[in-house]
């Protein structure tokens, strides 16, 4: 949960993870992978209320990152490098509304000609039946049992 | 042990028709990556299209009023999970098959071409006497799973034709399957 004041400014602070670290600074090159695509952007964000601990009067400090599990009562620094994966995220949605379907067909039409279909070559034929109890010709001797 | 069928890419035309689906994101032109749903069939003016759904995204639709097995069936293979693909090919009611039905891949056997037949003309009366092509439609309607924009659904429709002689060109009678023409 979160208070948000009612003067003018509102700041929100964000923690990093080593990782988010190690990306703001491109340590060794590793902000960016094979595809050119900036691992730092942020893709993903949680709603759950995954940074407070209301068992302690501390803020976070720098470079600490809050317990996720939220067993931990007097721990605030457990995710040094973690990749959160299990948590309910959200993705920024960039899905269009504004769209258009189509086919590959000319027309929308896929025509097939009963002409146009080969014979079926001699070599094909279906695989042999399986025998399948209840469907043969079964009979029934009402003596046989005694 | 039951026997797969090969997948319908690798059957290949004319056994296997296929229908390719894409989606324009219309506020910049760009083409948006989604796997797309088919719902259907109907037949034209929406009269009801007698269809079985087997497994997993697959329908049959039986060419006579024959079900059992051995009976000739047109199978569509509906859009798998990201896929935006959607097949059509001829099979037969087969139980040693691990979906029931087996797909021909080289050609049609005599009977199934004489159903096939029966179906496309779907009861239609006296071939006139200068021969006829007939004509079944299935219409069926596509949209983007993650777009899902229903109300810009596209129809396409798979149409099955086949042409018959007159009568008195030694051709046919209602009920009975015509000579090839073309």
């Amino acid at each position: 949960m979160g208070y948000i004041p009612s003067a003018d400014t509102v700041y929100a602070v964000a923690y990093l993870t080593e990782t988010g670290r190690a990306y703001l600074f491109d340590d060794n090159g590793s902000r960016f992978d094979v595809n050119g695509d900036d691992l730092f952007e942020i893709t993903k964000f949680t709603l759950s209320d995954t940074d407070t601990n209301y068992q302690t009067i501390l803020n976070l400090s720098t470079g600490e990152v809050p317990d996720v599990t939220g067993k931990s009562e007097g721990c605030l620094k457990t995710t040094a490098n973690y990749v959160q994966t299990n948590l309910l995220a959200f993705v920024f949605d960039d899905t269009p509304t504004n769209v258009e379907y189509s086919t590959d067909l000319d027309g929308d039409i896929l025509l097939i000609k009963e002409g146009d279909l080969p014979n079926k070559s001699a070599g094909e034929n279906p695989p042999a039946p399986i025998l399948v109890l209840g469907e043969g010709p079964f009979t029934f001797n009402p003596g046989g049992i005694n | 042990m039951a026997t797969a069928n090969q997948n319908p890419e690798n059957i290949g035309f004319p056994m296997a028709q296929v229908v390719n689906f894409t989606t324009t994101n219309l506020s910049n032109g760009d083409p948006f990556v989604e796997p797309h749903t088919v719902s259907g069939p109907s037949g034209s003016f929406n009269v009801p299209v007698s269809a079985i759904n087997i497994g997993n995204n697959k329908i049959v639709i039986p060419l006579t009023s024959n079900t059992s097995t051995g009976a000739n069936f047109l199978k569509l293979h509906l859009p798998q999970p990201n896929s935006s693909t959607f097949y059509v090919t001829f099979c037969v009611k087969n139980r040693a098959m691990q979906d029931g039905y087996y797909d021909y891949t080289t050609g049609i056997p005599s009977d199934y071409r004489t159903d096939l037949r029966t179906f496309t003309r779907d009861g239609s009366g006296l071939i006139p006497s200068g021969g006829a092509t007939y004509v079944k439609t299935l219409v069926f309607q596509v949209i983007g799973l993650d777009t899902n924009v229903t109300s810009a659904a596209v129809q396409y429709m798979v149409k099955f034709s086949a042409v018959f002689a007159g009568a008195g060109t030694g051709g046919s009678f209602p009920g009975v399957a015509g000579s090839f023409l073309a």
